[in-house]
């Protein structure tokens, strides 16, 4: 069924987990990973007579949060109470700001194909970002009659991004948080591993028929962990909810559900009886912080280079195209590989095209990050030498490139070992030319009359005879020679 | 010296005896800051065990028979591991039977403590009477001010607000109470709570959630903390021609309320309650001894 | 229970909401009590309107001290076992409570 009259609208409420080395009102270590509970005290699990102290180095980051967003940040800022009882939330409230957000009225710019495939940028409008602590985890399944309690997690500061409603479809969705994520891994602010729940992201969404100013019943959806749920769970939704308005088959009201990527489905989160009030006031412990502008200034010059800000430089400084130069700079590593591989081997277009085409295709291969993979640009570098060099040809770098990622191999001493320095004699490649020509005349044939891409077949059939280590150029040469001066 | 705890007071690998049931078998791994610093002062705490309580001083506000009191100026002695009742009033107070016995105490207990960072620099106190002439004491007795009839109410209300925060950690799932019988987890944390607090607690933690919720916020919660700014600004115009005031002991509730609300010190001594300005306790010291003779 | 209206005295009062929201339960002589409580002080509380408190800041906490902030060190001083000692139930290092369904 497809309903072109109607429209989705949507806000998001992204969670971050800030890349601090301790909580927001305690000293424990705020590390991903550790055994359950290892990483707790007396505060955060909600015991008597502990005041909180807050953790600057998450303030600073909740205003590198701002700027890279382009949003106002507070003159001062306080924290609140919200209050309602969980397992997950060991002193009976969250700590977090209701009354003085420290960031609002950014803007994130992103980049979506319109109708016509081409390129459009959109600003998505930011509502505003404030800081609060997260909550413990609950673990289920471990024990039939219990839920157990990881507390962790608990008190580890977050800021939360709101939008406004600026959504209007699962790729802006999509490239918005892509690019959130960006901004943030490049300012140092997160990791943002969705996979380990560093972001978390909960949709807001309704649907309109197009022309309608009234917004829709807005209804939550959490609970998405990749980039692949979030989509699979909008397009779900926007089709529940126009199917409810057209045939009446349920009705929409406003809730938070769950979304059961293994279903593919979405679920009622169980109501309470009546919408909780969480009676939030201002946390008398926690004293109000005034952000004066030669401390955001301070901030500010400590950020490192941001993605486009490297995207421009890298263009001038490398001599790289603007297409080039955008795969390298969307991801903080992958820049920061390439600068080091150019370093060593001082040829940025060599290093830029093997990152580019070989890197990332074995790392999107393995299912991984750029992030999460270790490799030594010193044997890339080497390697870049060698081809550069006349030593080895390119196919024969490609296969040692994967040892270098897969096995950390040595190139030079792998080329060694596997004798693959390239064969460059004239007369060995000639006659290997003469060879292939003479042994397939229909080709000759095909060639001539237009087919190049018969072409390839010859250089196929030389490199076999060369074991792969005919120099590639030379062959093409003497191969053209023959084939196109041949009468 | 021995010094008795009140229950609020934690001491590390003891039972914790508040009159609440809640607590009855948590023993927590940390004591409150004043027990280690009275310890570390070569001092002795008598911590209270079923069978004997000592007499001697005790460390917490009771309604004394005789004796004397020291309020000291909020953000003076450390709240560390001393359970939060409404943390912007709360203050550790000494109880002793003369003055000279109650600041020597306080003297050990104020100060810095790594585990709160809320306290104001050591520098800024003064405890000692000596300078004071008592004759250029300038005192106002029972004085008229146009807010007295709200300190109660504003009293009650911020301190509901926040005592019914600070006691929500207390839900039989992490420590404290855990009743037997239970169908689910709602039905065990209100089990708990219901069993083990006393209806003044409960009642308190009833107006905070009162004077919260949504449609009160405003007109109760923010009302009254307003105008506790109203009655901070008149009692430092009060301060500005007079160094005490002095109150009646059957004043005792109001005078409790302006102390909480504003965190200016006093001293209760025979039949009065003496205020001063924050970090003026050595006027309190000093007019107090006099009437000790 | 009545309707709201600060002057004539009468107020609204949903007791069985609070008790949920402070997840506790009353007897029924605390009932009784409760309410009289309640009118006791809700009268007092709608006393102070008449106070002009118009561009008034709310205080908060009567101490002048802000920026109150630590580095960001992590550091560790209880045991695991430590903080599980007064846990009503605990199992393989994580704290238990009833089983909670979602």
């Amino acid at each position: 069924m497809s309903y072109n009259n109607y429209e989705i609208v949507m806000g998001i409420e992204v969670h971050v987990e800030l890349a601090v080395n301790s909580k927001l009102f305690c000293s424990c270590s705020a590390k991903f990973g550790a055994e359950p509970n290892e990483n707790t005290c007396p505060s955060c699990l909600g015991m008597p007579g502990f005041i909180p102290h807050l953790n600057k180095n998450a303030v600073e980051l909740a205003i590198k949060a701002g700027l890279v967003t382009n949003s106002e940040i507070a003159e001062r800022i306080t924290f609140d109470k919200k209050n309602y009882f969980y397992p997950d939330l060991p002193s009976g409230y969250q700590t977090t700001q209701w009354f003085s957000p420290i960031c609002q009225n950014g803007g994130v710019e992103i980049e979506i194909k319109n109708k016509n495939n081409e390129t459009e940028t959109k600003i998505i409008n930011l509502k505003q970002i404030h800081i609060e602590e997260d909550a413990g985890k609950l673990v289920h399944g471990l024990n039939q009659s219990v839920s157990t309690v990881d507390y962790n997690r608990a008190g580890v500061p977050l800021i939360e991004i709101v939008s406004q409603p600026d959504f209007r479809s699962s790729e802006e969705v999509v490239a918005y948080l892509q690019k959130l994520r960006s901004l943030f891994i490049y300012a140092g602010v997160s990791d943002c591993k969705m996979h380990e729940g560093s972001m978390r992201a909960d949709i807001n969404i309704s649907v309109r028929k197009i022309g309608d100013i009234k917004l829709g019943t807005r209804i939550e959806i959490k609970n998405m962990n990749s980039l692949k749920a979030i989509v699979n769970a909008i397009e779900y939704e926007k089709e529940r909810q126009i199917e409810a308005l057209e045939t009446g088959c349920e009705e929409l009201i406003q809730e938070t559900r769950r979304w059961d990527e293994e279903k593919n489905e979405s679920f009622s989160m169980r109501t309470k009886e009546d919408a909780t009030d969480y009676r939030y006031f201002p946390h008398a412990e926690v004293m109000p912080v005034a952000i004066p502008k030669e401390w955001i200034e301070d901030i500010k010059a400590s950020l490192p280079e941001l993605a486009h800000q490297k995207l421009e430089r890298f263009i001038k400084q490398y001599n790289l195209s603007g297409y080039d130069a955008k795969i390298l700079t969307e991801n903080k590593r992958l820049s920061e590989l390439f600068e080091e591989t150019t370093d060593y081997c001082g040829n940025p277009k060599e290093a830029a095209n093997w990152l580019i085409v070989e890197l990332l295709n074995l790392v999107r291969n393995d299912g991984k990050e750029i992030e999460d993979i270790k490799i030594d640009c010193r044997k890339i570098a080497s390697l870049i030498k060698s081809v550069l060099g006349n030593i080895i040809n390119r196919p024969s770098a490609k296969e040692i490139f994967e040892k270098i990622y897969k096995e950390d191999a040595d190139p030079e001493e792998y080329i060694k070992e596997n004798n693959l320095g390239m064969i460059s004699n004239r007369d060995l490649l000639y006659k290997a030319c003469e060879e292939a020509v003479a042994g397939d005349p229909d080709g000759v044939k095909k060639y001539k009359n237009g087919n190049i891409k018969v072409f390839g077949s010859f250089v196929g059939s030389v490199m076999r005879k060369m074991k792969g280590k005919a120099n590639t150029d030379i062959v093409n040469g003497i191969l053209k020679e023959m084939l196109d001066g041949d009468i | 010296m021995k010094i008795d705890l009140d229950e609020n007071i934690l001491v590390k690998g003891r039972y914790c005896l508040t009159g609440s049931k809640m607590l009855y078998n948590f023993k927590p791994p940390y004591s409150a800051a004043v027990v280690e610093k009275i310890l570390k002062a070569g001092m002795f705490v008598a911590v209270k065990s079923l069978d004997n309580a000592d007499a001697g001083l005790s460390l917490i506000f009771r309604n004394i028979k005789d004796g004397v009191n020291i309020k000291p100026t909020y953000g003076t002695v450390s709240r560390f591991g001393v359970i939060a009742n409404a943390s912007s009033m709360d203050s550790v107070r000494v109880n002793a039977k003369n003055l000279d016995d109650a600041f020597t105490v306080l003297s050990v207990i104020a100060g810095s403590d790594k585990n709160d960072p809320t306290l104001y620099p050591a520098e800024k106190y003064n405890y000692s009477p000596e300078n004071i002439n008592i004759s250029e004491l300038k005192i106002i007795e029972s004085p008229d001010f146009k807010l007295k009839d709200c300190l109660l109410p504003v009293e009650k209300i911020i301190s509901s607000a926040e005592f019914s925060a600070n006691i929500s950690r207390f839900d039989g799932l992490n420590f404290g109470f855990r009743p037997e019988n239970y169908k689910n987890i709602n039905e065990l944390i209100i089990d708990s709570r219901s069993e083990c607090f006393d209806y003044q607690t409960k009642f308190k933690a009833l107006t905070g959630a009162y004077v919260l919720s949504e449609d009160n916020f405003e007109k109760y919660y923010l009302k009254a903390a307003k105008i506790r700014r109203l009655i901070k600004r008149e009692l430092d115009g009060i301060f500005d021609n007079f160094d005490i005031i002095a109150l009646p002991i059957e004043n005792l509730d109001i005078a409790e309320a302006l102390i909480n609300l504003t965190g200016f010190p006093a001293v209760i001594i025979k039949d009065k309650i003496l205020i001063s300005k924050e970090f003026e306790e050595n006027k309190l010291y000093a007019l107090g001894r006099s009437l000790e003779k | 229970m009545s309707f709201n209206e600060f002057d004539t005295g009468i107020y609204y009062l949903n007791l069985d909401k609070l008790k949920s929201l402070v997840k506790i339960e009353l007897t029924e002589e605390e009932e009784i009590a409760a309410g009289n409580y309640f009118d006791f002080w809700v009268e007092k509380f709608n006393g102070l309107k008449k106070i002009d408190t118009e561009n008034i800041e709310p205080l908060i906490n009567v101490s002048s001290l802000e920026n109150i902030m630590r580095e960001d060190t992590a550091y560790k001083i209880f045991t695991r076992e430590e903080l599980l000692e007064n846990a009503p139930e605990h199992c393989d290092g994580y704290f238990a409570v009833p089983r909670i369904i979602e």
